[in-house]
Protein backbone atom coordinates (compact mmCIF):
# COMPACT_ATOMS: atom_id res chain seq x y z
CA UNK A 1 0.00 0.00 0.00
CA UNK A 2 2.89 2.13 0.61
CA UNK A 3 4.84 1.98 -2.57
CA UNK A 4 1.60 1.94 -4.14
CA UNK A 5 0.60 5.74 -2.02
CA UNK A 6 4.61 6.44 -3.21
CA UNK A 7 4.14 5.65 -7.38
CA UNK A 8 0.70 7.53 -6.94
CA UNK A 9 2.34 10.60 -5.86
CA UNK A 10 5.45 10.56 -8.18
CA UNK A 11 2.77 10.00 -11.17
CA UNK A 12 0.95 12.72 -10.18
CA UNK A 13 3.32 15.11 -9.36
CA UNK A 14 5.09 14.66 -12.23
CA UNK A 15 2.01 14.94 -14.32
CA UNK A 16 1.54 18.21 -12.04
CA UNK A 17 5.16 19.48 -13.25
CA UNK A 18 4.59 18.68 -16.72
CA UNK A 19 1.58 20.32 -17.18
CA UNK A 20 2.58 23.35 -14.57
CA UNK A 21 6.14 23.85 -16.10
CA UNK A 22 6.68 26.86 -18.02
CA UNK A 23 9.91 28.47 -16.55
CA UNK A 24 12.41 25.55 -16.42
CA UNK A 25 13.66 24.25 -20.07
CA UNK A 26 14.41 20.96 -20.65
CA UNK A 27 17.92 21.12 -19.97
CA UNK A 28 18.07 22.97 -16.95
CA UNK A 29 15.33 20.15 -15.85
CA UNK A 30 17.23 17.42 -16.18
CA UNK A 31 20.20 19.44 -14.75
CA UNK A 32 18.25 20.24 -12.17
CA UNK A 33 16.78 16.96 -11.55
CA UNK A 34 20.24 14.84 -11.52
CA UNK A 35 21.96 17.29 -8.98
CA UNK A 36 18.97 17.86 -6.62
CA UNK A 37 18.92 13.73 -6.61
CA UNK A 38 22.45 13.44 -5.58
CA UNK A 39 22.18 16.65 -3.57
CA UNK A 40 19.76 14.94 -1.33
CA UNK A 41 21.61 11.75 -0.84
CA UNK A 42 24.69 13.49 0.26
CA UNK A 43 22.87 15.90 2.98
CA UNK A 44 22.19 12.57 4.36
CA UNK A 45 25.33 10.38 3.76
CA UNK A 46 27.65 12.97 4.24
CA UNK A 47 26.72 15.32 6.86
CA UNK A 48 25.85 12.52 9.23
CA UNK A 49 24.20 9.19 8.83
CA UNK A 50 26.07 7.53 6.14
CA UNK A 51 23.30 5.50 4.56
CA UNK A 52 21.31 4.91 7.61
CA UNK A 53 17.89 5.83 6.17
CA UNK A 54 18.82 2.73 3.79
CA UNK A 55 20.21 0.24 5.81
CA UNK A 56 17.88 0.24 8.41
CA UNK A 57 14.94 -0.97 6.23
CA UNK A 58 14.68 -4.30 5.22
CA UNK A 59 11.47 -4.75 3.91
CA UNK A 60 11.73 -4.35 0.43
CA UNK A 61 8.24 -2.57 -0.44
CA UNK A 62 9.20 0.39 1.97
CA UNK A 63 13.08 0.11 0.56
CA UNK A 64 11.12 0.90 -3.04
CA UNK A 65 9.32 3.70 -1.55
CA UNK A 66 12.19 5.13 -0.30
CA UNK A 67 14.15 5.09 -3.11
CA UNK A 68 11.47 6.81 -5.31
CA UNK A 69 10.92 9.36 -2.73
CA UNK A 70 14.56 10.13 -3.22
CA UNK A 71 15.42 10.14 -6.40
CA UNK A 72 12.01 11.38 -7.43
CA UNK A 73 9.48 12.43 -5.14
CA UNK A 74 11.98 14.93 -3.35
CA UNK A 75 13.83 16.32 -6.83
CA UNK A 76 10.14 16.72 -8.11
CA UNK A 77 8.74 18.75 -5.08
CA UNK A 78 11.89 20.93 -5.55
CA UNK A 79 11.81 21.40 -9.31
CA UNK A 80 7.72 22.51 -8.64
CA UNK A 81 9.23 24.70 -6.44
CA UNK A 82 11.73 26.70 -8.61
CA UNK A 83 9.07 27.07 -11.49
CA UNK A 84 6.89 28.89 -9.19
CA UNK A 85 9.85 31.14 -7.68
CA UNK A 86 11.03 32.09 -11.13
CA UNK A 87 7.29 32.48 -12.30
CA UNK A 88 6.30 34.84 -8.91
CA UNK A 89 5.85 38.52 -10.14
CA UNK A 90 6.92 39.72 -6.53
CA UNK A 91 9.85 38.81 -3.56
CA UNK A 92 6.60 38.37 -1.17
CA UNK A 93 5.17 35.79 -3.46
CA UNK A 94 8.77 34.18 -3.93
CA UNK A 95 9.19 34.17 -0.31
CA UNK A 96 5.81 32.42 0.76
CA UNK A 97 6.10 29.92 -1.64
CA UNK A 98 10.27 28.96 -0.25
CA UNK A 99 7.97 28.40 3.41
CA UNK A 100 5.64 26.98 1.53
CA UNK A 101 8.10 24.06 -0.28
CA UNK A 102 10.15 24.22 2.77
CA UNK A 103 7.33 23.33 5.05
CA UNK A 104 6.14 20.84 2.36
CA UNK A 105 9.53 18.93 2.25
CA UNK A 106 9.59 18.83 5.87
CA UNK A 107 6.49 17.28 5.93
CA UNK A 108 7.52 14.60 3.40
CA UNK A 109 9.94 13.46 5.56
CA UNK A 110 7.77 13.36 8.79
CA UNK A 111 5.22 11.14 6.69
CA UNK A 112 7.89 8.91 5.44
CA UNK A 113 9.72 8.16 9.01
CA UNK A 114 6.16 7.56 10.27
CA UNK A 115 5.38 5.05 7.23
CA UNK A 116 8.84 3.48 8.46
CA UNK A 117 10.59 3.99 4.95
CA UNK A 118 13.35 4.81 7.08
CA UNK A 119 13.48 4.08 10.92
CA UNK A 120 15.09 5.74 14.21
CA UNK A 121 17.24 8.04 12.64
CA UNK A 122 19.30 10.18 15.05
CA UNK A 123 18.60 12.98 12.41
CA UNK A 124 17.96 15.88 14.62
CA UNK A 125 14.77 17.57 12.94
CA UNK A 126 16.41 21.37 12.81
CA UNK A 127 19.38 20.11 10.80
CA UNK A 128 16.99 18.51 7.91
CA UNK A 129 15.31 21.96 7.81
CA UNK A 130 18.10 23.89 8.07
CA UNK A 131 19.36 21.10 4.96
CA UNK A 132 16.26 21.55 2.84
CA UNK A 133 16.48 25.71 3.09
CA UNK A 134 19.71 25.10 1.40
CA UNK A 135 18.82 22.56 -0.91
CA UNK A 136 16.04 25.16 -2.05
CA UNK A 137 18.62 28.00 -2.56
CA UNK A 138 20.84 25.58 -4.72
CA UNK A 139 18.00 25.13 -6.70
CA UNK A 140 17.23 28.63 -7.81
CA UNK A 141 21.21 28.96 -8.38
CA UNK A 142 21.40 25.97 -10.31
CA UNK A 143 18.90 26.79 -12.80
CA UNK A 144 20.37 30.31 -13.56
CA UNK A 145 23.51 29.60 -13.33
CA UNK A 146 22.89 26.85 -16.03
CA UNK A 147 20.98 29.38 -18.15
CA UNK A 148 23.30 31.57 -17.89
CA UNK A 149 25.47 29.35 -19.08
CA UNK A 150 23.38 28.40 -22.14
CA UNK A 151 22.93 32.13 -23.36
CA UNK A 152 26.26 33.17 -23.14
CA UNK A 153 27.49 29.70 -25.21
CA UNK A 154 24.55 30.22 -27.53
CA UNK A 155 25.76 34.32 -27.92
CA UNK A 156 29.29 32.93 -28.93
CA UNK A 157 27.83 30.53 -31.10
CA UNK B 1 31.26 11.35 10.17
CA UNK B 2 31.39 13.01 7.26
CA UNK B 3 33.44 11.02 4.49
CA UNK B 4 35.28 7.69 5.78
CA UNK B 5 39.19 7.38 5.04
CA UNK B 6 40.13 4.32 3.76
CA UNK B 7 40.87 1.46 6.44
CA UNK B 8 44.29 1.22 5.05
CA UNK B 9 45.70 2.52 2.01
CA UNK B 10 47.26 0.25 -0.11
CA UNK B 11 46.89 -1.33 -3.88
CA UNK B 12 43.06 -0.42 -4.51
CA UNK B 13 43.46 2.99 -3.41
CA UNK B 14 46.12 3.70 -5.97
CA UNK B 15 44.30 2.00 -8.41
CA UNK B 16 41.75 4.60 -8.18
CA UNK B 17 44.30 7.15 -8.35
CA UNK B 18 45.90 6.00 -11.23
CA UNK B 19 42.23 5.48 -13.30
CA UNK B 20 42.13 9.39 -11.78
CA UNK B 21 44.59 10.47 -12.94
CA UNK B 22 44.98 8.74 -16.49
CA UNK B 23 41.23 9.71 -17.33
CA UNK B 24 41.68 13.23 -16.32
CA UNK B 25 44.62 13.28 -18.37
CA UNK B 26 42.61 12.07 -21.57
CA UNK B 27 39.72 14.57 -20.63
CA UNK B 28 41.67 17.79 -20.81
CA UNK B 29 43.77 16.65 -23.88
CA UNK B 30 40.42 16.01 -25.72
CA UNK B 31 39.69 18.34 -27.89
CA UNK B 32 35.82 20.06 -27.20
CA UNK B 33 33.19 19.09 -29.42
CA UNK B 34 30.44 19.59 -27.36
CA UNK B 35 29.77 22.81 -25.30
CA UNK B 36 30.45 23.10 -21.52
CA UNK B 37 27.00 22.95 -20.78
CA UNK B 38 25.94 20.07 -22.75
CA UNK B 39 29.65 18.74 -20.96
CA UNK B 40 27.94 19.48 -17.57
CA UNK B 41 24.72 17.32 -18.26
CA UNK B 42 26.31 14.52 -19.13
CA UNK B 43 28.58 14.76 -15.80
CA UNK B 44 26.23 14.55 -13.56
CA UNK B 45 23.62 12.23 -15.69
CA UNK B 46 26.74 9.44 -15.03
CA UNK B 47 27.36 10.82 -11.24
CA UNK B 48 23.50 10.27 -10.96
CA UNK B 49 23.14 6.81 -12.79
CA UNK B 50 26.23 5.25 -10.83
CA UNK B 51 25.11 6.76 -7.64
CA UNK B 52 21.26 5.89 -8.07
CA UNK B 53 22.12 2.06 -9.02
CA UNK B 54 24.26 2.05 -6.39
CA UNK B 55 22.28 3.15 -4.00
CA UNK B 56 19.95 0.98 -4.29
CA UNK B 57 21.72 -2.26 -5.03
CA UNK B 58 24.49 -1.98 -3.15
CA UNK B 59 22.74 -1.16 0.34
CA UNK B 60 20.91 -3.24 2.71
CA UNK B 61 18.30 -4.86 2.27
CA UNK B 62 20.15 -6.09 -1.47
CA UNK B 63 23.89 -5.15 -0.40
CA UNK B 64 25.38 -6.96 -3.71
CA UNK B 65 28.63 -5.13 -3.37
CA UNK B 66 30.79 -2.76 -1.24
CA UNK B 67 33.29 -0.15 -3.09
CA UNK B 68 36.58 -0.21 -1.43
CA UNK B 69 37.60 -1.21 2.12
CA UNK B 70 34.54 -0.71 3.97
CA UNK B 71 30.47 -0.52 3.60
CA UNK B 72 29.95 2.85 4.51
CA UNK B 73 30.94 6.08 1.84
CA UNK B 74 33.98 6.83 1.85
CA UNK B 75 36.85 9.03 -0.05
CA UNK B 76 37.25 6.68 -2.74
CA UNK B 77 34.03 5.95 -3.48
CA UNK B 78 33.08 9.51 -4.13
CA UNK B 79 36.31 9.87 -6.58
CA UNK B 80 34.94 6.35 -8.62
CA UNK B 81 31.77 8.54 -9.23
CA UNK B 82 33.12 12.58 -9.56
CA UNK B 83 35.69 11.47 -11.69
CA UNK B 84 35.78 8.14 -13.22
CA UNK B 85 32.34 7.26 -13.97
CA UNK B 86 31.64 10.35 -15.61
CA UNK B 87 34.62 10.91 -17.72
CA UNK B 88 34.19 7.11 -19.30
CA UNK B 89 30.31 8.43 -20.01
CA UNK B 90 31.78 11.29 -21.70
CA UNK B 91 34.22 9.69 -23.92
CA UNK B 92 31.41 7.47 -25.03
CA UNK B 93 29.58 10.76 -26.29
CA UNK B 94 32.49 12.46 -27.55
CA UNK B 95 32.90 9.44 -29.49
CA UNK B 96 29.91 8.91 -30.65
CA UNK B 97 29.45 12.75 -31.40
CA UNK B 98 32.75 12.63 -33.58
CA UNK B 99 31.90 9.44 -35.85
CA UNK B 100 28.46 9.55 -35.54
CA UNK B 101 27.81 5.37 -35.64
CA UNK B 102 24.67 4.57 -37.39
CA UNK B 103 23.34 1.16 -37.95
CA UNK B 104 25.35 -1.70 -37.54
CA UNK B 105 28.36 0.10 -36.58
CA UNK B 106 26.25 2.00 -33.86
CA UNK B 107 25.45 -1.98 -32.59
CA UNK B 108 29.26 -3.15 -32.39
CA UNK B 109 29.93 0.41 -30.56
CA UNK B 110 27.63 0.11 -27.56
CA UNK B 111 28.03 -3.55 -27.20
CA UNK B 112 32.56 -3.14 -27.41
CA UNK B 113 31.58 -0.02 -24.77
CA UNK B 114 29.99 -3.06 -22.90
CA UNK B 115 32.40 -5.19 -23.17
CA UNK B 116 35.10 -3.08 -22.41
CA UNK B 117 33.08 -1.87 -19.11
CA UNK B 118 32.91 -5.15 -18.07
CA UNK B 119 36.23 -6.17 -18.43
CA UNK B 120 37.02 -2.63 -16.58
CA UNK B 121 34.90 -3.99 -13.66
CA UNK B 122 37.09 -7.23 -13.75
CA UNK B 123 39.93 -5.34 -13.19
CA UNK B 124 38.54 -3.62 -10.88
CA UNK B 125 37.13 -6.93 -8.69
CA UNK B 126 41.00 -7.96 -9.36
CA UNK B 127 42.17 -5.55 -7.34
CA UNK B 128 39.64 -5.12 -4.51
CA UNK B 129 38.59 -1.70 -5.67
CA UNK B 130 34.83 -3.55 -6.08
CA UNK B 131 34.05 -5.96 -3.55
CA UNK B 132 30.94 -8.27 -4.67
CA UNK B 133 28.77 -10.01 -1.95
CA UNK B 134 26.48 -12.29 -3.79
CA UNK B 135 26.83 -10.18 -7.17
CA UNK B 136 28.27 -11.62 -10.59
CA UNK B 137 30.53 -10.37 -13.51
CA UNK B 138 27.44 -11.96 -15.36
CA UNK B 139 25.11 -9.61 -14.47
CA UNK B 140 26.52 -6.40 -15.25
CA UNK B 141 26.69 -6.29 -18.94
CA UNK B 142 22.69 -6.26 -19.10
CA UNK B 143 23.12 -2.54 -16.88
CA UNK B 144 25.70 -1.48 -18.72
CA UNK B 145 23.95 -1.91 -22.33
CA UNK B 146 21.26 -0.10 -20.40
CA UNK B 147 23.67 2.62 -19.27
CA UNK B 148 25.09 3.22 -22.90
CA UNK B 149 21.39 2.94 -24.52
CA UNK B 150 19.95 5.64 -21.80
CA UNK B 151 23.63 7.58 -23.02
CA UNK B 152 23.01 7.64 -26.41
CA UNK B 153 19.05 8.20 -25.99
CA UNK B 154 20.57 11.74 -23.92
CA UNK B 155 23.17 12.58 -26.15
CA UNK B 156 20.41 12.74 -29.12
CA UNK B 157 18.29 14.58 -27.29
CA UNK B 158 21.14 17.19 -26.84
CA UNK B 159 21.96 17.34 -30.19
CA UNK B 160 18.20 18.32 -31.22
CA UNK B 161 17.07 20.31 -28.54
CA UNK B 162 20.23 21.86 -26.84
CA UNK B 163 20.55 25.69 -28.00
CA UNK B 164 23.90 25.85 -27.76
CA UNK B 165 25.38 22.25 -29.90
CA UNK B 166 26.79 23.35 -32.97
CA UNK B 167 25.58 21.86 -36.23
CA UNK B 168 28.15 18.71 -37.26
CA UNK B 169 30.69 19.48 -38.86
CA UNK B 170 31.12 16.50 -40.88
CA UNK B 171 29.13 15.06 -43.39
CA UNK B 172 27.63 11.76 -42.86
CA UNK B 173 28.35 9.05 -45.71
CA UNK B 174 25.53 9.48 -48.25
CA UNK B 175 24.78 12.86 -46.99
CA UNK B 176 23.73 15.03 -49.39
CA UNK B 177 25.38 18.34 -49.40
CA UNK B 178 23.13 21.12 -49.16
CA UNK B 179 22.48 23.43 -51.72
Amino acid sequence: MVLGATIALTLLLAAVFLKVRKQIRLFEGLFLWFVISMLTEDFITLLTVNLKWVRESHDLTLFWSWVLLRSSIQPLVIALFVNSFLQAASWLKKGLYFLLVWFVLQMLNWVGEQLGLFHSSPYPYVLFSIEWAIALGIAIGLVQGYRRLVQREVRAL
Amino acid sequence: MILYPPESFDFNEWVVIAQCAVLLGVFIRLPRRLPRSATLVIWVFCMYLVRQIDFTIAVKPLNYYDWMDRTQYEIFDALMYLLVYPIFGYLYVHLLDKHQFRGLRFVLYVLGWTLFSTVYEWINVVSQVLNYKGWKLLYSPPFYLATFLLLTFLYRLLRRYHPAMAPLQHAQKGDRAPR
